[in-house]
């Protein structure tokens, strides 16, 4: 089975064989994969190269931790491969920016109203978290289309908080 | 003296682990508070008694004063730790427990009350002669306008802090006239959710400066010394990230001026337990100014007791028993170097994000000179609640150079997967010329560096490996149930490749 794998901002063809043969960018790699008692630890030995990782899922896709460094790693096969195209395409249409809370938290201030016309890096909303006041600013010059939040509500994670256009 | 022989731990997270420890050294019983988010923390699980005190937010439990008397009185505690924030620096806690007869292991309720209040402790150490940062000379009832007509002559860039701050919290740097009112009034918000007071203040930016504190600890027999500085100038948003001990740019002759100053704050308000006296030092002229004394334990005590060898912890519980200090100003000595790197909960690439979620994999570094203290394991939930520090590592060398290399080296054997933090930052940090040279000052993150995230192409490859295999493996189970397993073919692969290679 092929697959195309992103490991951050690098990209791989890995193929693997039903006997378990890899290929790495067309190049046949000797490994040993194996995991431990504790289940998200793993032994990779590479080319004969050791190398101790955590591996976490995200989503659909994975987090590797290795050496320090925290890599994010989407695997895609060509049927994800199909339907991550048609989503693109299905998202791409409107020029709509929703901005959403990357953690959950309180929102301590809303400085806009919909239809206010915002500057790039103009603060938008205020949040709180882990006792930090977090601005959200805007990446771009926009309207704000719809206010989804007030002061003092408590978010989720990916909630939506405003959208912009 | 008072008795304290069973204590309670107010407080949460690696500090309330720390205190716990050293109250199994000292033969002292524990008791352990806990909201309903922190019910499988390991403090928690260490203590010997435990009681939940509320909800999530910590002003649903943590900063609760009558749930915690009430715990104090319902488990017989004859005293209370209050560790670092939360109610550590409230004078009225401190007041309540002692009335209540539960001693406060930590300094006079009135020494907490002036210099908690930082207007009053200005004004206070300027009474005993120590040097200031200059700032407004208005302390009560400044309004914005106050702020606005002083903002002229104390100078830019400069401060807005605020009275009650502490911890970094509630300050602002302003460069330009034209950023001053967007700044108080984020000052005076940002206050209030922290300490429910809106009072703030102005004082000069010292620019091209460190951060250099001297540990202060007292008994009840009127003996004062200090354990020499930390330099904490390593800091984000006026958040301490990484300290060290001894300071790489103060010498014999500058740590006795400086302890003495510090001794000379303490003794004006009649200190005793541990305490830390804050100043700002020009790097260029080498002069020092009082920036504030923290009333309590502080996060980065840890490099001192690497250091000095002394505990700091057991020390404070042993002045509440009644003890003489174990040591004399001439005995102090520093041996080596110490560095503290606060691993926290944030992404580094992505402005310090708060990162959120369950630790799925943990493991810690240990080995030659490698203390950690931490307060989350294996399944933690690392919540909104609370501040971001989940562990500290303290590393120990003979030398700055090697205690970073070393640093270093545990930083990446620290493995914490699920969420983000800061580890991949500090071991880049660590490398650069800046760092490893010492010369730094505390806006060097914010004016100088250049936080850039490290792309190793070797650590991708195996990355992208790892992930595919696991990848194909979940493939393959959705299809068809294999009579083999995946790892009985990876076993073989290997085996067969490990014989290919021996040939």
């Amino acid at each position: 089975m092929k697959y195309e794998v992103k490991a951050g901002k690098e990209e791989f063809v890995i193929d693997l064989e039903n006997d378990g043969a890899l290929s790495l960018n067309g190049e046949e790699v000797a490994y040993d994969f194996q995991v431990g008692k504790d289940p998200s630890l793993y032994s990779l030995i590479l080319d004969r190269r050791s190398y101790e990782l955590r591996v976490v899922p995200d989503g659909e896709h994975y987090r590797v931790l290795l050496q320090g460094e925290n890599i994010p790693v989407e695997v895609y096969d060509e049927r994800m491969r199909r339907l991550e195209s048609v989503k693109a395409v299905l998202g791409g249409a409107g020029g709509e920016l929703l901005i959403k809370a990357p953690m959950p938290g309180l929102v301590v201030d809303v400085l806009v109203e919909p239809g206010d016309e915002v500057s790039e890096d103009q603060t938008l909303v205020i949040l709180e978290s882990m006792k930090m006041h977090n601005e959200f600013k805007a990446n771009r010059e926009a309207i704000v289309k719809e206010v989804r939040i007030k002061k003092n509500d408590k978010v989720q994670r990916d909630d939506t908080l405003l959208i912009l256009e | 003296m008072s008795n304290v022989s069973k204590i309670l731990i107010a407080n949460r997270g690696e500090i309330a682990v720390r205190i716990i420890r050293a109250c199994n050294e000292l033969d002292c019983s524990t008791v352990a508070v806990y909201s309903e988010a922190d019910r499988m923390q390991p403090h928690v699980r260490m203590a010997d008694e435990a009681y939940c005190i509320g909800p999530g937010p910590a002003a649903e439990s943590y900063l609760r004063l009558e749930k915690l008397l009430e715990v104090a009185k319902t488990s017989g505690a004859d005293a209370v730790h209050p560790g670092y924030g939360f109610l550590a620096e409230n004078a009225d806690a401190a007041l309540a427990f002692e009335e209540q007869g539960v001693t406060w292991i930590g300094p006079p309720v009135e020494a907490i009350r002036l210099m908690g209040d930082k207007l009053t402790a200005r004004a206070t150490v300027e009474k005993a002669g120590i040097p200031l940062v200059p700032g407004m000379k208005k302390t009560s009832a400044i309004s914005d306008k106050d702020l606005i007509a002083a903002a002229e002559t104390v100078g830019y860039p400069l401060l807005i802090k605020a009275a009650a701050g502490g911890g970094g919290k509630g300050m602002r740097i302003v460069s330009t006239p034209e950023e001053l009112e967007e700044g108080i009034r984020i000052a005076r918000l940002e206050s209030q959710a922290s300490f429910g007071d809106d009072r703030v203040y102005l004082e000069r930016f010292v620019t091209n400066a460190r951060h250099v504190e001297i540990q202060i600890l007292g008994d009840h027999h009127g003996n004062l010394i200090h354990l020499g500085e930390r330099d904490c100038s390593l800091q984000r948003r006026h958040q301490k990230l990484i300290e060290e001990a001894p300071s790489p740019v103060v010498d014999e002759e500058l740590r006795d001026r400086m302890g003495e100053a510090a001794l000379k704050a303490a003794r004006a308000v009649d200190y005793y337990s541990a305490g830390t006296v804050e100043f700002v030092l020009d790097n260029k002229t080498k002069d020092f100014f009082f920036l504030e004394m923290n009333t309590r334990l502080q996060v980065e005590h840890t490099v001192t007791e690497r250091v000095t060898g002394i505990d700091i912890v057991k020390e404070m519980i042993r002045i509440a028993q009644g003890s003489k200090l174990c040591i004399d100003q001439d005995a102090v000595t520093l041996n080596g170097w110490a560095i503290e790197c606060r691993i926290l909960a944030e992404n580094p690439w992505l402005g310090f994000m708060p990162s959120i979620g369950e630790i799925s994999g943990f493991s810690l570094p240990s080995g030659p000179g490698v203390r950690t203290d931490t307060g989350v394991g294996l399944g933690s939930e690392v919540t909104p609640y609370y501040d971001s520090l989940l562990a500290k590592i303290v590393i120990w060398d003979t030398t700055r150079k090697e205690a970073i290399i070393r640093t270093c080296r545990a930083l990446e054997e620290f493995q914490i997967a699920g969420i983000d933090t800061t580890i991949p930052f500090y071991i880049q940090l660590l490398y650069t010329d800046a760092f490893l040279e010492g010369n730094i000052h505390t806006r060097f993150l914010e004016d100088e560096y250049l936080i850039k995230q490290p792309q190793s192409a070797e650590r991708a490859k195996v990355a992208a490996v790892a992930a595919s295999l696991l990848a194909h493996q979940k493939t393959k189970n959705a299809f068809v149930l294999s009579q083999r397993s995946n790892e009985d073919r990876w076993n073989r692969f290997a085996r067969q490749s490990q014989l290919a290679a021996r040939l």
